[in-house]
Parts: C-alpha cells; sequence; structure tokens
C-alpha cells in the first residue's frame, strides 16, 4: 500500500499533504496533551513507531505458499489512542521513505492519509462502537478489517484517478497509468481476501493478549468515548443539516410515486390505461407529517426537523435495546 | 568383587540429538522471519560507508525535494534529459564501492516499481510504460544517492534545522534507536522459540501476536524504567541547542544547480 513517487501527480501528492497538515497538527497538540498528563507518552510513541516498522516487516505465511503483514494501524490505536498512533505511523512511514526508499517522498502525504490516519481512525472507531456495545473483541477485529480495506480503497482511487486528471494531448496518462476500474478492484481484492483477514487476526490476538495480561496498558482516555461519541454527533448533525440537499432533485425515487403519478408512467410507456386494483383499492395510510411536510413550515425546515426527529428516536431505541441486554447480561 | 555396574536402560539407548541449527529446513514462519529481522540488523550495524559531502544537511533535504519535485513535473525529454546527467555526474563522485552499494539498493527499490509498471506495456503502450518506468527510477535513483550520501545523525539536524516540530523530530530519533533495540530483542525471542520447538510452529498467528504483544509490553516496561532515569538526572525532553540554517560556500554551488534547474524548467515549459 505504500505509494511509491511519480505515481501520483504532483497535485495530487500537494493536496493528500495539505489535508494531512492539519492532522498532523492536532495530532501534535493532542499528543502534547497527552504528555503534559503522562510524561512517558513522549517515548512511547517512538516505541510504538519503533513496533510499528517491525510489525510491517513481521511476516505470516498465508495459504498458497506465500507471506504477507501486517499494518498495525487499529492496534496502535487501541493501545495508545489514535492521535498518538497517527503520529507513530506517520514516523515510521517518514524512516520507510527516507530511509529504505519503501513508499515515496512527495507521496508521503497520501501514504500517511491513507495508512496513518484513515486506518487507525476508522478502525477506533469500529473498535470503541464495538466496546460500548460489550464486544470490544468483534469491534478490535471488524475495526481492524475495515480501517485497512478503507485505506485501500483509497489508495485505488488515488491511483486511479490519475488517468482522469494527469494526461497529455493524446489523452495518455502522465502518471500511474491504470484507471479505476483497474485499481479498485485490484487493490480491493488483495486486501479484502488477504491482507484484511491478516490485519484483523493479528489485532485481535494481539488485543487478547494485551487485555489479558496487562489490561490496564490498553489506552484509556480521561474523555473516553469522547473521540467517539463526538464524531457520530458531527455526523448525525451534518446530515441532519445537509438532509434538505434531496429536494434539489426532481421527481420521485423509483418505485415511490403516489397513484397519479405512477398512472401517468403507464400511460406515457403505453402499459396500461388503469392502475392495478390492488393498488387503486388498497390500504392507504395517511402519515402526521407526509412527505416531510409540517403545515406553516418551509419544506427544508421540515426535512431538517424530520431528519432530527428520526435521530433522536434510533438513538432512544438503540438505548433501550442496550439496557435491556444488560438486564439480560 | 567384581560388580559389575549397568547403567539404566533409558542412557544405553542410542538417541540421535538433533541439533536446532541443522534441523531440516522445511520452510517456517520462524525462519523466515529470523532471516528478515538479521538482515535489518546487519543494515543497522554495517559500518555505513557514507560518501562525505560539505554540505549542510538541510540543503541536501532540499536539494533531493527540488530534484523529485522537477523530475515528476517535467513531461519534456529535454529536461528529464538534463536531469538525469546532473543525476550521473554526482554518481561519478562516488567511490567504486559506494557505487556498488547504490546499484545494489536501487536495484532493490525499483522492483515493486517494475512490476507495477510493466503490464501498463502491454495495456496501453510500450512507449509509454517505458518512459513511467524510465522516470520512476530516476527518482527513486535520486532517493538511493541521498541514501547514499546522508547518515541518520545529519538527517535529524537537517530536520532541526528545516524546523520540523521538535516533538516529531524527537519521536523518529526515538524511534530509530528503538527500532534496532526491539528488533534485537524480537531476535532474542524468535531463537529462543526456534530452539525449544519439538514440532512444527503451531497457529503462526496466534504466535505471531503473542510475541508482538509481549514485544510491546516488554519493550514499554523498559523504556518507562529508563525514561524515568532520565527524568531523575534533569532530563526533561526539550532540546536545548538550536540549530540555525546555514549556508558555506559548497552550498552554495548545489543552491546554483537548484536554481538553474528550476529556471530550466520554466523555460522548456514555457518553450
Amino acid at each position: 500500500m505504500h505509494i511509491p513517487d511519480n505515481y501520483l501527480s504532483p497535485q495530487t501528492c500537494g493536496v493528500l499533504l495539505t489535508a494531512m497538515a492539519p492532522i498532523w497538527i492536532v495530532s501534535l497538540k493532542k499528543v502534547k496533551t497527552q504528555i503534559a498528563e503522562k510524561k512517558e507518552t513522549i517515548p512511547l510513541v517512538g516505541i510504538c513507531a519503533a513496533l510499528a516498522f517491525l510489525v510491517m516487516m513481521f511476516n505470516v505465511p498465508i495459504p498458497g505458499g506465500t507471506t504477507a503483514h501486517a499494518v498495525g494501524g487499529t492496534i496502535l490505536a487501541i493501545l495508545i489512542g489514535p492521535w498518538a498512533a497517527c503520529l507513530a505511523l506517520s514516523v515510521t512511514l517518514f524512516i520507510q521513505a527516507f530511509l529504505f526508499g519503501d513508499g515515496g517522498i512527495l507521496a508521503f502525504g497520501a501514504n500517511a492519509f491513507n495508512m496513518a490516519f484513515l486506518m487507525p481512525f476508522i478502525g477506533y472507531g469500529i473498535f470503541k462502537l464495538g466496546a460500548q456495545l460489550k464486544h470490544p473483541k468483534t469491534g478490535a477485529f471488524v475495526g481492524a478489517y475495515v480501517g485497512i480495506n478503507f485505506a485501500a480503497l483509497m489508495a485505488g482511487i488515488e491511483l486511479g484517478i490519475q488517468p482522469l486528471i494527469a494526461h497529455n494531448s493524446a489523452g495518455q496518462p502522465l502518471y500511474a497509468p491504470y484507471g479505476l476500474a483497474i485499481t479498485i478492484p485490484a487493490m480491493l481484492f488483495a486486501h479484502l481476501v488477504v491482507a484484511g483477514w491478516i490485519e484483523s487476526l493479528l489485532t485481535l490476538f494481539i488485543y487478547n493478549f494485551v487485555a489479558k495480561n496487562a489490561p490496564q496498558e490498553l489506552y484509556e482516555h480521561q474523555n473516553q468515548g469522547g473521540l467517539v461519541r463526538s464524531f457520530w454527533i458531527y455526523l448525525f448533525s451534518g446530515l441532519a443539516l445537509l438532509s434538505p440537499l434531496g429536494l434539489l432533485a426532481s421527481g420521485d425515487a423509483f418505485g415511490e410515486w403516489d397513484n397519479q403519478t405512477l398512472l401517468r408512467q403507464l400511460q406515457a410507456s403505453h402499459i396500461s390505461q388503469h392502475l392495478p386494483s390492488g393498488m387503486a383499492k388498497g390500504f392507504h395510510f395517511s402519515a402526521l407529517f407526509s412527505d416531510y411536510t409540517i403545515k406553516g413550515l418551509p419544506l427544508p425546515v421540515g426535512y431538517i426537523l424530520a431528519a432530527v426527529t428520526a435521530i433522536i428516536l434510533i438513538l432512544l431505541l438503540t438505548k433501550a435495546w442496550s439496557g435491556a441486554h444488560e438486564r439480560l447480561n | 568383587m567384581n560388580a559389575s555396574i549397568e547403567l539404566p536402560n533409558w542412557l544405553q539407548q542410542n538417541q540421535s540429538v538433533t541439533n536446532p541449527s541443522t534441523k531440516k529446513h522445511v520452510y517456517n514462519p520462524l525462519n523466515k522471519n529470523l532471516g528478515w529481522l538479521q538482515h535489518l540488523l546487519t543494515q543497522l550495524n554495517a559500518p555505513q560507508n557514507i560518501h562525505q559531502t560539505q554540505q549542510q544537511p538541510w540543503l541536501q533535504v532540499v536539494n533531493l525535494g527540488i530534484m523529485i519535485l522537477l523530475l515528476s513535473l517535467a513531461q519534456k525529454p529535454l529536461l528529464i534529459w538534463l536531469l538525469a546527467l546532473v543525476w550521473l555526474v554526482r554518481l561519478y563522485r562516488l567511490s567504486a564501492l559506494q557505487l556498488y552499494q547504490f546499484a545494489k539498493r536501487l536495484g532493490q527499490m525499483s522492483v515493486f516499481s517494475v512490476l507495477f509498471i510493466l503490464p501498463s506495456c502491454f495495456l496501453n503502450s510500450w512507449s509509454l510504460g517505458l518512459w513511467l518506468l524510465f522516470k520512476t527510477v530516476l527518482i527513486l535513483g535520486q532517493v538511493a544517492l541521498f541514501l547514499q550520501e546522508i547518515t541518520w545523525v545529519d538527517f535529524i539536524k537537517a530536520l532541526r534545522q528545516l524546523h520540523v516540530p521538535p516533538l516529531f523530530v524527537l519521536a523518529l530519533s526515538i524511534t530509530i534507536k528503538y527500532c534496532h533495540i526491539l528488533a534485537t530483542y524480537l531476535v532474542q525471542v524468535l531463537w529462543a522459540i526456534e530452539l525449544r520447538r519439538a514440532t512444527s510452529v503451531p497457529t503462526p498467528f496466534y504466535q505471531t501476536a503473542k510475541i508482538m504483544g509481549r514485544l510491546y509490553l516488554t519493550s514499554k516496561r523498559y523504556v518507562l524504567a529508563v525514561y524515568e532515569a532520565m527524568t531523575l538526572r534533569g532530563y526533561h525532553g526539550q532540546t536545548t541547542k538550536v540549530e540555525h540554517l546555514a549556508l558555506s560556500k559548497h552550498d552554495w554551488r548545489i543552491l546554483g544547480l537548484d536554481l538553474s534547474l528550476i529556471m530550466m524548467y520554466c523555460l522548456v515549459w514555457s518553450y
């Protein structure tokens, strides 16, 4: 997954490096806060970077007689927290690029974005979700699998868009020559079938080992769950605010026509001049806020209110289900 | 009295003792990983046959960045040819042994690129594939030359001179030191397992995870003890020495070359 130089156009490298800059700044600030609380965090970041470096060198046999290695993004986030893991993995990638020529120097931002940002944060987010649902092992396993595959997908997209954004007047690609139709399946196949399972199994077993032998060594931030909680809050709030975007699209979604629209479509397509009798005489329920409209309010406000109401209802139901689960256990 | 002392049965049996080092060399992940780690340690321990340049470390890093950027941006054969010429002249200054090391390193670094780009020769066209390959190998050649000309200590100094955040540099410095320590410890653990194992390695995933988990816990304990001892002796994690950007007369030569190459790029690009 280490993208070398000259596979990505300098523009792509620049954009991804710029995208990584605020993440590194926040990582440094967060780690500094951790250091203020626990001075030992300084050498710990170094240790974890060295550990990630060795994990990437440690080969595990896979069926077919060959070997593969893990990246360790999710397990590092579980052990030292996602921000410190982001910094440690960036250090590892930096050493690999400058000391071993593994991964590009211009492409360092892209590699860091995929492996030092996406992988630990997605993996850790899913792990915390699993931990909150009282299934931390499942969370670690699924988090590692999803994290590495998401990073591979991003690498596939970054490589695959090159022929589209960087080509000469004859249409020939100037950098990575394969399109999205090749790069995404190629990257995802290797990671969905092989590397993802290795990453997941190693993450699960290492987590299990540390949790059994030294549970106090697992990352326990004071604001436990804060990161995941704030992530979901931001995500839900953003989606709720964006919900009126659907109004920009004209027409109804497929299969969601009302009787009049359906009849018009059937007539226009010369299929039938009448509605199907089951639909014409069927049960019709008139909802309180039909089509997300509330009388006297503009349609976008109705959409946002509907989204907020749905989110609150879902959260309440999830909480109630979690309470029932706890009581049963 | 001729009392003969009879040895117990178990001592009279001939048992062939297998020397672990001469065990039948069936494939096992332990051997493979031991090989990798020992190779890494050899690389880290090897006396570095570095080509001494009189340039400031920060300028070497900047020069590398400029060369890679120009090579990535350049699409005209004339400019690539000029950049390749500059690279060849710089290569000529290496000694024979350094040149051999350089070629070996470049070969290792290029293998993946060759595997990645060659299929495009069949899918697109040979000229396009070979052009991409040539440019990529040239970029990797710049990196290999950079590695041949800079020590790790100088590289850390360069980062400090370029005002990279101190926490990042400190973590980098600790990482490179602990890579060596952790790899040595890992080799010892693997040897211990290899010497004590009687059968093939069961469930390599589980064992690898146990080794890595143990490595993390042990090294964490060790590093915390070392850090406490350092703190007791007055270490506070702040670097008091400030590295400044400096330029010597030798630096102007490379700086002039970089500037003229940038101007050449602009000229060829507009032409």
